[in-house]
């Protein structure tokens, strides 16, 4: 057992570093510097791309969107009036014909 | 080989419905009658187009009837040419299309001849004791127009749409009103 409290004594025993300690960690950090810097404003630049292509084609998307909606609208409008026109058309044709034939089978009511 | 029977096939769906379909068409002529015509109507709504016309139209009791009258039809085709003197039109354009309705889909069910030259028409397709198909001719010296109404149809649905979205209730005053009304 003492001869366990030595070792863990002198494992955690206060040692001063080397002169040169601090010198070398700022020399090492210095050297980490500029690639994680570079690293981080590549991310940025990447994550601005992406941004930029994503608002690009939000921007796209919704406009079709908008002129697609609009087109239908237009096409729509117009459909229900050829529709409306159409059943005019016929209904006179039709109504004109009817008179016709009414006028054939009893002239004495158009005579009227 | 199972992409020679799938090209098989595809071009069989391709061919078919074409082949089987008895869709009146209207002579490549009609088109160049707008050009010598005063007043011309062109309106041609296939099924996809008039679903979308019904989607557009009113809760009120005429755009309802409306819709109730051609959620089941296939296809309106209206041709309209109002000229300003005689003889603008020949009746081969009209023979053209009397030639395609022919018995047993076909039949006329009215036809009206007028010493002034208004002749007027009326077919329909029956398929059982259903009215499939309506075409209505009506050829007059300054006026050709026809009328194609592809799909179910009740007629009686479409009387009733008379006095209603400018057609003309049917009176004694027949086609005077109508001129009236149409000014």
């Amino acid at each position: 057992m003492n001869r366990f409290e030595d070792e863990l004594k002198r494992a955690l025993t206060r040692r001063q570093p080397s002169e040169d300690f601090t010198a070398r960690v700022l020399a090492a950090a210095r050297r980490g510097e500029p690639e994680q810097k570079d690293r981080r404003n590549d991310r940025r630049a990447w994550l601005c791309w992406a941004f930029a292509v994503l608002a690009a084609l939000l921007l796209v998307l919704s406009g079709d969107a908008v002129y697609q909606h609009r087109t239908r609208i237009v096409k729509g409008h117009e459909a229900k009036r050829q529709l409306l026109l159409a059943m005019r058309i016929t209904g006179k044709e039709l109504q004109q014909v009817r008179w016709h034939v009414r006028k054939i089978s009893t002239p004495e009511i158009v005579a009227q | 080989m199972r992409l020679i029977s799938f090209k098989i096939a595809l071009g069989l769906a391709l061919i078919l419905p074409a082949w089987g379909s008895d869709d009146i068409k209207f002579p490549a002529n009609l088109d160049r009658l707008a050009e010598r015509a005063k007043e011309s109507v062109d309106v041609t709504l296939d099924s996809s187009m008039l679903q979308l016309a019904s989607g557009f139209l009113s809760n009120d009791p005429d755009d309802r009837q409306v819709k109730k009258l051609v959620s089941k039809l296939k296809g309106i085709y209206v041709r309209s040419f109002e000229f300003d003197k005689e003889g603008q039109y020949s009746m081969s354009d009209v023979q053209a299309i009397r030639s395609q309705l022919k018995a047993p889909g076909w039949s006329r069910i009215v036809g009206v001849r007028s010493t002034k030259g208004e002749n007027s028409e009326v077919y329909l397709k029956k398929t059982g004791n259903e009215i499939d198909g309506l075409v209505v001719i009506d050829a007059e010296p300054k006026e050709l127009t026809l009328v194609h109404i592809d799909g179910p149809i009740n007629p009686e649905e479409l009387n009733e749409l008379s006095g209603h979205m400018g057609i003309p209730k049917l009176g004694k005053s027949g086609p005077e009103k109508r001129s009236k009304e149409e000014q």
